[in-house]
C-alpha cells in the first residue's frame, strides 16, 4: 500500500462501509391502475374528517405492509395448530375452533395507521367486515389474480377443513358472500382492487414474504367521484325480415336476445364473459349465419328473425323490460317464440355443480300461456346429436315477485312463449350474478369451444324456420359453408372484454354499441340503437372516478434519514481530520475552543 | 424523504470540495481569482461543447453504452475532439490565473468540478431528495462528484505538467502525459463506467471501482506533478 497512505486507506475503509452497512437497491416509483369499489359516498369518519369512500383524492399514508405479513403467517396457521394439543390427544376427538374474536382484533390492530394488501383468497381466511370500520385501517387493497378460476388460484387457498381442501365450488361460493359484504356493508375506508401481476415484483404473495423489506407509501390519484343516476338503457336489434304473407301481413317472428352488460364489485372491472355475455358472439354468429341464407330466395325461412341485445340485465333486467314495452306491436304480435341466450360457455373441466357439460333449458309455468313440451323437447334431442345434455328446469311464475330470474319470465308475463338456453341451473350462482372472479384476460382452453353450441341452436331454430318434419336421419344445415365461425364468436368476446360494460356507466354511443352495430350492418342487417330513459321509484346512485392511478413509494423512516445525515457529518469530519492531519486539527478545535472562551 | 436526507446530500456535494480545497490553499493568497477563471473556464467549455455536438453529431440510435453497436468512425472522431476541449478551457485558465502553482491547479480543479456539481447535481437533488420515495441515487451522486473532484485535480496535474514541460525535451514521457491529458483521463473515467455497467455493477459497487480509479489517476498525476517540480527545482539552483 505504498502509494495509499495512512489518510487515504481510512477513507477507502469508510466507502467499503458506506457499501456493507446497506446494499438495498431501491426500486424506482412504479404507477398502476387500481380500481375502486362500487357505491363510493362521501362519508364522515370518526375523527370528523370528511372523505370520500374509496377516495381517490387524498393521499393513502406510509403502509406498513411488513405488519401485514407478519399477522398473515400467524392465521396461515390452521385452527387446529392455534390451539395447543397434547400429544395424547385422540385425533378423532379434536374439534374444529373458529380463529378466537380476540385475535381477530388483534388482526385488526396489525393495520393501525396503514393500508391493508389483501390478496384476494386471503379474504376467505379473514373477515373484511372486521376493517369496515377503519378507525385504525387507512385503506384496503385487494391484489386479484388474472385467472381468478384456474389451478393456481386453487392452490393458493391455505385453508383446509377436515376433509381436505375445499372445492372450488365452496370457494366461490364464499368469495361471492365476500362481494356480497363489500357491496352492502358501509365501509369507512378507501377499497381498491389492482391486478396481481403489475404488484407482484413489490408484494409476492408466494410464500407471503415480501420480496423488498421496508415501508411503502401508497398513493391513489385520480378524479372525484360524482354522483351519477341510471339515466338511460340502451338496446340494439337486428331485424332479418323474411317476405310478407299472401295477405301483406308480417309472418311469424322469432326473437333471439342476449345481454352485453355485466356486473362487478368494481364497475371498472365490469369486463367478464361469464355471467352471460359469452352468448353475445353466438348471437352475432347466428345472425351472420341466418342473413346468408336468407339471402338466397331458395334458403329464406318463412319466419322473421329479431336479434336483440339488451342493457340493464344485472338491474333486474331493466334492458329487456324497456324494450318489451317500446317494441312494435305488430312485431310484438308476430312474435311466435322469444330464445333468450344466457351465459353459454363452460369454464374449467373439473368444476363440479356450478358449471357442467350440461346445458340448462329454462321456461316458465303457472301463467296463461304454455310453451308445451314439444320446443323442450326438440332442443333436448337436438343437443344430444352434437354430444350435450340438456336439463330441462321449469318454474312457476311468481306475479307478485318482481324479481326476475331469467330474462324468459319477461317476455311470459307478457304472454310470449319465451325459453332461456343457460349453463347454469341457478339464477343465483355466483359467477352469474357478476362477480369479480369473472375476469377472463383471453380464451379459456377448456372451454368447450362456442361453435357446437352455436351450430346446435342454429339447427334448432332451422327446425323451426324450414318446418322439417321429424327423420329418422335428421338434415344438418350448418356444416361445410354454412358452418359456425369460431373466429367470429372470439373476436366479438375480445371486443367486449375491452370495454367496461357496467350498464349504468354505459351511454347511448357508447362505443361498444357502435363497433356491434356496425358488425350487424356489416352482415346486411337492418339495425337500430334505442335508448330508453329510465324512471325508479326508488333511485339508485352510483358513483363515477371508478379507476385512478396508485403509486408506490418506497419510503425510509425518518429516523434512518437523520442517520443518513448524522453519517454525512461524521464523514466530513473525517475527511477533514485526515487531509488536515491529526496535529493541526486537534490545534484548530483547541484554537476554536479558546476563541469562544475569550468572546464569552 | 425530508430535508435530512437533503441536507445530508447536499453537504457531501458542497462541502467536501470547499474542504479539500481549503486545506490543500492554506495560507495562499490568490484563491479568488483561479476560482473564478475556473468558474468561467467551464461555462465556456461546456456551452462550446454543448454546440458543437449538437451542430457536428450526426444523430444515432445507438445508446452510448452499447459495444457490439457499429463503429461509427466520425461520431467516434467528434467526440473525442469535443472532449478534448475540456483540456483546452483548463489550461486557458491555468494561463489566465495567477499565483503558486499549487493555488492555480487546486482553484482550477475545485472551480471545474464544482460548477460541474452544482450545474449537474444540484437542482436535480434538490427536488429529488425531497420527493416521497427515498432513493440512494441522489447521495451515490454527490459521491460520485467528490470522485470526480480527484478526477478534475489529477486532469488539472496533468495539463500543468504538460503546458509547463511543452518546450522540455520530448521523450516518451512526455508523449504518455501527452496521450493521458487528452485521451484517457477523461475517456478512461467514461470507458471505466461504460465498462462496468456491461457487467451490470452499478450503484455503490461502481462507486468505489470509480474512487479506486480516480485514486489511482490522482496518485500517478501527482507523482509525475512532484518529479517535474523537482526537476525544475533542480534546474533552477543549478
Amino acid at each position: 500500500m505504498k502509494y495509499f497512505p495512512r489518510r487515504s486507506q481510512t477513507i477507502l475503509c469508510f466507502f467499503v462501509l458506506t457499501f456493507v452497512f446497506n446494499s438495498i437497491t431501491v426500486k424506482s416509483l412504479e404507477t398502476l391502475p387500481v380500481f375502486r369499489l362500487l357505491h363510493s359516498e362521501q362519508v364522515s369518519s370518526s375523527t370528523g374528517k370528511t372523505f370520500i369512500r374509496g377516495t381517490t383524492s387524498a393521499s393513502v399514508p406510509s403502509s406498513q405492509t411488513k405488519a401485514y405479513f407478519e399477522c398473515a403467517e400467524y392465521l396461515k396457521k390452521t385452527p387446529k395448530t392455534l390451539t395447543n394439543l397434547d400429544q395424547d390427544t385422540d385425533i378423532e376427538n379434536e374439534t374444529e375452533e373458529e380463529i378466537p374474536h380476540n385475535e381477530q382484533e388483534e388482526f385488526v390492530k396489525c393495520f393501525k395507521g396503514a393500508v391493508a394488501v389483501f390478496p384476494l383468497f386471503s379474504l376467505l381466511e379473514f373477515d373484511i367486515s372486521a376493517l369496515s370500520e377503519g378507525g385504525s385501517c387507512k385503506g384496503i387493497l385487494i391484489v386479484l389474480p388474472r385467472d381468478l378460476l384456474t389451478t393456481k388460484a386453487k392452490e393458493f387457498v391455505t385453508f383446509q377443513n377436515e376433509e381436505g381442501r375445499e372445492s372450488k365450488e365452496e370457494i366461490i361460493k364464499k368469495l361471492g358472500e365476500i362481494e356480497s359484504i363489500l357491496v352492502e356493508k358501509e365501509f369507512r375506508v378507501p377499497i381498491y382492487f389492482v391486478h396481481e401481476d403489475e404488484v407482484s415484483h413489490l408484494f409476492s404473495f408466494d410464500n407471503l414474504n415480501p420480496n423488498k423489506k421496508g415501508s411503502y407509501n401508497l398513493k391513489i390519484v385520480g378524479k372525484p367521484g360524482n354522483k351519477k343516476k341510471i339515466k338511460q338503457v340502451s338496446s340494439l336489434e337486428a331485424w332479418l325480415p323474411t317476405d310478407l304473407d299472401e295477405e301483406g301481413k308480417l309472418k311469424p317472428t322469432i326473437v333471439l336476445t342476449a345481454n352485453y352488460d355485466t356486473f362487478s364489485v368494481s364497475p371498472a372491472l365490469s369486463s367478464g364473459l361469464e355471467s352471460g355475455n359469452n352468448a353475445v358472439g353466438v348471437l352475432v354468429e347466428l345472425s351472420r349465419l341466418f342473413t346468408k341464407l336468407y339471402n338466397n330466395p331458395q334458403t329464406k325461412g318463412q319466419y322473421n328473425l329479431l336479434f336483440v341485445l339488451n342493457g340493464g340485465s344485472k338491474q333486474n333486467y331493466l334492458g329487456t323490460k324497456k324494450w318489451i314495452s317500446s317494441v312494435d306491436r305488430k312485431v310484438l304480435e308476430s312474435v311466435e317464440l322469444v330464445l333468450c341466450l344466457d351465459s353459454l360457455s363452460i369454464y374449467d373441466d373439473d368444476l363440479e355443480n356450478e358449471l357442467t357439460d350440461d346445458l340448462f333449458l329454462h321456461y316458465s309455468t303457472g301463467g296463461k300461456i304454455e310453451i308445451g313440451k314439444t320446443v323442450p323437447t326438440e332442443f333436448q334431442s337436438i343437443s344430444k346429436l352434437f354430444g350435450i345434455n340438456t336439463q330441462i328446469v321449469t318454474k312457476k311464475i311468481m306475479k307478485n315477485n318482481p324479481l326476475i330470474s331469467f330474462e324468459h319470465e319477461i317476455f311470459y308475463r307478457k304472454k310470449l312463449k319465451a325459453i332461456t338456453v343457460s349453463n347454469f341451473k341457478s339464477y343465483n350462482q355466483t359467477i352469474r350474478k357478476g362477480s369479480l372472479l369473472d375476469l377472463q384476460s383471453g380464451s379459456n382452453p377448456t372451454a368447450r369451444p362456442m361453435k357446437t353450441v352455436t351450430t346446435l341452436i342454429a339447427e334448432f331454430l332451422s327446425k323451426m324456420i324450414y318446418k322439417q318434419q321429424q327423420q329418422q336421419q335428421q338434415i344438418t344445415i350448418f356444416e361445410n359453408n354454412f358452418e359456425p365461425n369460431n373466429l367470429v364468436i372470439e373476436s366479438i368476446n375480445k371486443m367486449l372484454l375491452k370495454y367496461n360494460r357496467f350498464s349504468p356507466f354505459l351511454e347511448k354511443d357508447d362505443q361498444l354499441l357502435l363497433n356491434l352495430e356496425n358488425t350487424f350492418k356489416s352482415f346486411g342487417l337492418d339495425t337500430k340503437i334505442e335508448s330508453k330513459k329510465i324512471s325508479l321509484k326508488k333511485e339508485t346512485f352510483y358513483y363515477t372516478g371508478t379507476q385512478g392511478k396508485l403509486t408506490i413509494f418506497q419510503v425510509k423512516s425518518l429516523l434512518f434519514e437523520f442517520f443518513v445525515f448524522i453519517m454525512s457529518l461524521v464523514y466530513l469530519a473525517v475527511l477533514y481530520y485526515f487531509l488536515n492531519g491529526k496535529e493541526k486539527t486537534i490545534q484548530e478545535i483547541k484554537q476554536l475552543i479558546h476563541n469562544r472562551k475569550k468572546n464569552n | 424523504m425530508s430535508f435530512f436526507y437533503l441536507f445530508a446530500v447536499l453537504a457531501v456535494l458542497l462541502v467536501v470540495p470547499f474542504i479539500y480545497f481549503r486545506i490543500s490553499t492554506k495560507g495562499q493568497s490568490k484563491k479568488k481569482t483561479s476560482i473564478l477563471y475556473g468558474v468561467v473556464a467551464y461555462l465556456l467549455t461546456t456551452l462550446l461543447k454543448m454546440i458543437l455536438m449538437a451542430t457536428f453529431l450526426p444523430d444515432s440510435d445507438q445508446e452510448e453504452a452499447d459495444f457490439t453497436a457499429q463503429f461509427e468512425p466520425v461520431s467516434a472522431i467528434i467526440t473525442i475532439v469535443v472532449s478534448s476541449l475540456d483540456a483546452l478551457g483548463c489550461f486557458l485558465a491555468l494561463r489566465a490565473c495567477s499565483g503558486h502553482s499549487e493555488i492555480r491547479i487546486f482553484g482550477v480543479s475545485f472551480a471545474w468540478s464544482s460548477a460541474e456539481s452544482i450545474l449537474s447535481f444540484f437542482f436535480v437533488s434538490w427536488i429529488g431528495c425531497l420527493k416521497p420515495e427515498f432513493n440512494w441515487v441522489y447521495m451515490q451522486n454527490a459521491l460520485g462528484s467528490n470522485i470526480n473532484l480527484l478526477k478534475q485535480i489529477a486532469f488539472t496535474h496533468i495539463i500543468w505538467v504538460l503546458w509547463k514541460g511543452k518546450f522540455q525535451n520530448p521523450d516518451k514521457r512526455n508523449i504518455f502525459i501527452w496521450l493521458s491529458a487528452f485521451f484517457i483521463t477523461p475517456e478512461l473515467f467514461k470507458l471505466s463506467e461504460v465498462l462496468l455497467s456491461k457487467f451490470f455493477i452499478f450503484g455503490w459497487v461502481l462507486l468505489v471501482l470509480k474512487f479506486a480509479v480516480a485514486y489511482g489517476l490522482f496518485i500517478t498525476s501527482k507523482k509525475i506533478y512532484q518529479s517535474f517540480e523537482q526537476l525544475n527545482n533542480n534546474k533552477k539552483k543549478n
